[in-house]
């Protein structure tokens, strides 16, 4: 296995945790933040496997804007950690 | 104990479908000979050699359209009517927001801490040089209009929420010309050259910026329009009066 091999297991690995932990995790605002980092692993794997192009698009809508938008509709609706952790 | 089994399982099917992707990666090989990558492969040979067996290299000339960016040659001027079609799904969702939301009582947004309402027009005015970098270079190297514009946007968030300005009328008046200029350039391709969108402005030098003015012209006029029409979209979230809709 060669060194770009493993550093897209490692990266893959981590998008599965951080799969994992969107569905799991209490907090509604910690999961939008999680598929953020799901997002910007997508964009480092673009970047590795040579497409450059999509990685920029992926890391600015995928992890930035995207994950704004989730946290701000959060925000709005009023769920927040106390909420969710309630029920 | 039913959801730890199921992400289990979706990881697991996830893990081996991505182990198949990549075992089957064109690393060695990476064009058949015959099937469907014909179409791609006289692509990329007619930009990357300019349709001679050389590779291209600073100085070439008298290309079909000059981009050193294969992914930019292809999105803009191969496959420029699909990019038309992109643009017009963006201009239509934003104008549902904005059919939505647009028309309601405006919040007035509360700019944040002194700490963040004063670094923001410094954070914001780098995110905005380093997209304009972004979409000017299109065609020389990684980037373009879509993720310029997006990251405008991006900037132009940090503004509103940090210091609470607001989208500008003039957002409006960008995306409808941005829409109607890039038909225009499509026009003008059409009445010089006999096809729509086709490149109708020459192509110059290799790896210089006005080298290839044809995409240059198109995704400045692309960066524009969606940084405008994701601006005022998220202007429209951000400032939408609470409960409204109840």
């Amino acid at each position: 296995m060669s060194a770009v091999n493993i550093l897209i297991l490692i990266i893959t690995l981590v998008m599965l945790a951080g799969a994992a932990a969107v569905v799991t995790m209490k907090s509604m605002i910690g999961a939008a933040i999680m598929e953020g980092i799901v997002s910007l692993m997508a964009a480092l794997l673009f970047l590795k496997m040579g497409a450059p192009d999509v990685a920029i698009t992926q890391a600015v809508i995928g992890a930035g804007l995207s994950t704004a938008l989730f946290v701000m509709a959060l925000n709005r609706a009023g769920i927040d950690e106390k909420e969710a952790s309630d029920e | 104990m039913n959801k730890i089994a199921a992400i289990f399982l979706i990881g697991l099917i996830s893990a081996g479908a991505l182990g198949v992707y990549i075992s089957n990666l064109p690393g060695k090989k990476p064009f058949k000979r015959n099937g469907h990558n014909d179409i791609s492969r006289a692509y990329m040979t007619k930009t990357a050699n300019g349709g001679k067996r050389n590779v291209i290299k600073k100085g070439d000339r008298k290309l079909e359209n000059s981009s050193s960016n294969i992914v930019t040659a292809v999105v803009l001027d191969y496959r420029g009517f699909d990019t038309l079609g992109e643009v017009t799904v963006l201009f239509a969702a934003i104008a549902g927001i904005g059919l939505l939301l647009g028309g309601s009582r405006r919040r007035r947004i509360r700019p944040a801490g002194p700490v963040i309402s004063s670094m923001a027009p410094w954070i914001a005015a780098f995110i905005i040089i380093t997209s304009a970098y972004i979409f000017l270079h299109g065609h020389l190297s990684p980037g373009g209009g879509f993720p310029g514009g997006a990251m405008i946007a991006a900037g132009f968030l940090i503004m509103v929420l940090g210091m609470g300005s607001r989208a500008p009328k003039i957002f409006k008046t960008i995306e409808t010309f941005g829409g109607l200029a890039f038909i225009t350039v499509g026009v003008i391709g059409f009445l010089k050259k006999g096809s729509f969108l086709q490149n109708a402005f020459g192509s110059g030098e290799v790896g210089t910026l006005f080298g290839s003015i044809f995409l240059g012209i198109l995704y400045a006029i692309i960066g524009f329009k969606v940084a405008a029409e994701l601006s005022s979209g998220f202007g429209e979230f951000v400032a939408e009066e609470e409960g409204k809709h109840e």
